[in-house]
């Protein structure tokens, strides 16, 4: 649709850049570093650009990926038995949220056998490479990331 | 409706401060306020002047008060105090929005720094007001010290995040963040048991404490379940480390927090106490090596300064103590636990509910929260 989302905020940024943040007194530093931190979102929205969905989408078959893992895992630990009943639940129900709570509250479980903590732990770690790597790649351009060359784009994640 | 925070969940005493329950609580009575509104300057100043005369210095006057830029957390402004009692004094307010990044208390803040003033340069502490009952909000008053957290012209990330200081400032100022290290390492841990107790129950009370603490901070505070955090805490659980000996742990000790003067290279201040506890040495050492910046040719650098080897001989020199590697491994997950905390939980949430003046500096700083949360898998990953 005419004017696209990439138009405004390109045209937020200009007006940012060359308009209001000259124009914020010296004397006033937090509502200039709050003037630079919005462009800093609007140059990182503008990256993301329409694929937060396909982010979601890959977020959350990871995340069914894992409750799949856990459930099968878990079957026979008592002292988790209470959250993957609701975990089971809340994939039936595809409450995503709900979800990650009751995997990481089945993870964070101490008392389980030491087989499961093993084999829970190679599940995990698998999600996490892939969840991990997603968010990194997302937020790359908010410049926290250590190392960036050694991380896969949002798309050939996304192509994977 | 008041929420009541995971922290209640824990035995008081024995497996949790029971001054950070009370800290988390109140935390969790702050939540469902409505929007957080600062106040401007000129709001503040007939505040502010009754605050400081209340204090015993009747006529004071306070001139140039405007607001301060940086930091995530508080709302600061600077001012000049003028008084018939001295020369006029440049001082700064820090004072609590509703909610920040993390969640602190004031008298711990104002106890402590008053226990540094003879130890190490640390900014003079003039006047609290603890529960905000003057000034609307907690508030502490202190003098003005001069002095940068980064050299100019280096641009850097929020918050000092990923800081790398440039190669010739780092010999002189790895000195000095040693000695103010070891300096606060040596302070007796005699503190009023409402400000600090000593968790010396057990060799792993320590350790348990601060598990406690900041998985209370993340369910408190999680917009959505991770979990890579439910995985942590479990390791952690099951790897509570015994401490060797108890120390004063800053909690934040990191470029970023410590003022320089760019030209003599001289540590001017330390800042930013507002976490500090009793604990294992180890936590203070760990937090150093898990804020780190990066040289070209790819040599991490323990906040920017030394190599994490180099910081741990050069304290091992300087203390005696053992640095233990398995102990050293502990904290540097909490410590990285501690940073998703803060970045996907509760910044997160302060600025979902409009509960600070920094809310666009917290949405940017919650996007940190992936980097660390794949530093945290890696941390984990190593030890299985």
């Amino acid at each position: 649709m005419n004017p696209s989302s990439a138009l405004r905020i390109d045209t937020m940024m200009r007006t940012l850049q060359d308009t209001i943040m000259p124009a914020i007194r010296d004397d006033q530093p937090l509502a200039k570093e709050q003037a630079g931190l919005m462009l800093g979102h609007l140059a990182a929205l503008q990256q993301q650009a329409n694929r937060e969905h396909a982010v979601d989408d890959y977020c959350q078959r990871l995340l069914f990926k894992l409750a799949d893992a856990l459930l099968e895992l878990g079957a026979a630990e008592e002292s988790v038995a209470g959250s993957l009943a609701e975990l089971d639940v809340a994939r039936k129900n595809l409450e995503v949220t709900a979800m990650g709570f009751h995997l990481e509250r089945t993870l964070a479980c101490s008392d389980t056998s030491a087989a499961f903590k093993r084999e829970s732990t190679k599940a995990l770690i698998q999600y996490a490479e892939a969840h991990t790597n997603m968010g990194r790649a997302w937020f790359l351009p908010m410049g926290f990331d250590g190392n960036p060359k050694a991380l896969p784009t949002v798309d050939a994640l996304l192509a994977e | 409706m008041s929420l009541s925070s995971v922290a209640a969940s824990f035995e008081l005493g024995r497996d949790i401060e029971p001054s950070v329950v009370a800290m988390l609580q109140q935390a969790a009575n702050n939540k469902s306020q409505g929007v957080y509104q600062s106040l401007s300057a000129e709001e503040l100043l007939p505040k502010l002047e009754a605050f400081i005369r209340a204090q015993g210095l009747a006529g004071a006057e306070v001139k140039g008060l405007r607001r301060m830029g940086g930091g995530a957390s508080k709302e600061q402004f600077v001012f000049d105090l003028h008084s018939a009692a001295g020369p006029v004094q440049r001082c700064v307010l820090r004072m609590d929005p509703l909610e920040s990044a993390v969640v602190t208390d004031r008298r711990k803040e104002y106890e402590v720094l008053n226990c540094m003033q003879s130890v190490l340069p640390v900014p003079p502490v003039l006047w609290a007001d603890i529960e905000g009952a003057e000034l609307g909000r907690p508030a502490l008053i202190c003098g003005f010290i001069g002095g940068v957290t980064k050299p100019s012209g280096d641009s850097g990330n929020v918050s000092g995040l990923g800081a790398l200081l440039p190669e010739r400032f780092r010999e002189r100022l790895s000195a000095q963040f040693i000695d103010y290290l070891v300096a606060m390492h040596g302070v007796a841990v005699d503190f009023k048991p409402e400000v600090f107790q000593v968790p010396d129950a057990d060799p792993q009370q320590a350790a348990r404490w601060q598990l406690n603490w900041w998985s209370s901070v993340w369910q408190d505070d999680a917009i959505e379940g991770s979990p890579l955090m439910g995985l942590a805490e479990r390791w952690m659980r099951d790897n509570l480390p015994s401490a060797r000996e108890l120390v004063v742990v800053h909690a934040d000790y990191r470029t970023g927090n410590y003022l320089f003067d760019e030209d003599s290279q001289e540590i001017s201040t330390v800042l930013d106490w507002e976490l500090a506890h009793i604990g294992d040495y180890h936590e203070d050492l760990a937090w150093i090596i898990c804020h780190k910046g990066v040289t070209e040719d790819g040599q991490i650098m323990a906040s920017g300064l030394m190599t994490p080897e180099e910081l741990c001989e050069r304290y091992r020199a300087a203390t005696g103590r053992l640095v233990d590697a398995k102990t050293l491994h502990f904290y540097k997950v909490l410590s990285v636990y501690k940073c998703v905390a803060i970045c996907l939980a509760t910044a997160a949430q302060t600025a979902s509910r409009k509960h600070s003046h920094q809310d666009v500096l917290l949405s940017w700083l919650t996007a940190a929260g992936h980097s660390f949360s794949a530093e945290l898998l890696s941390l984990l990953k190593e030890v299985q």
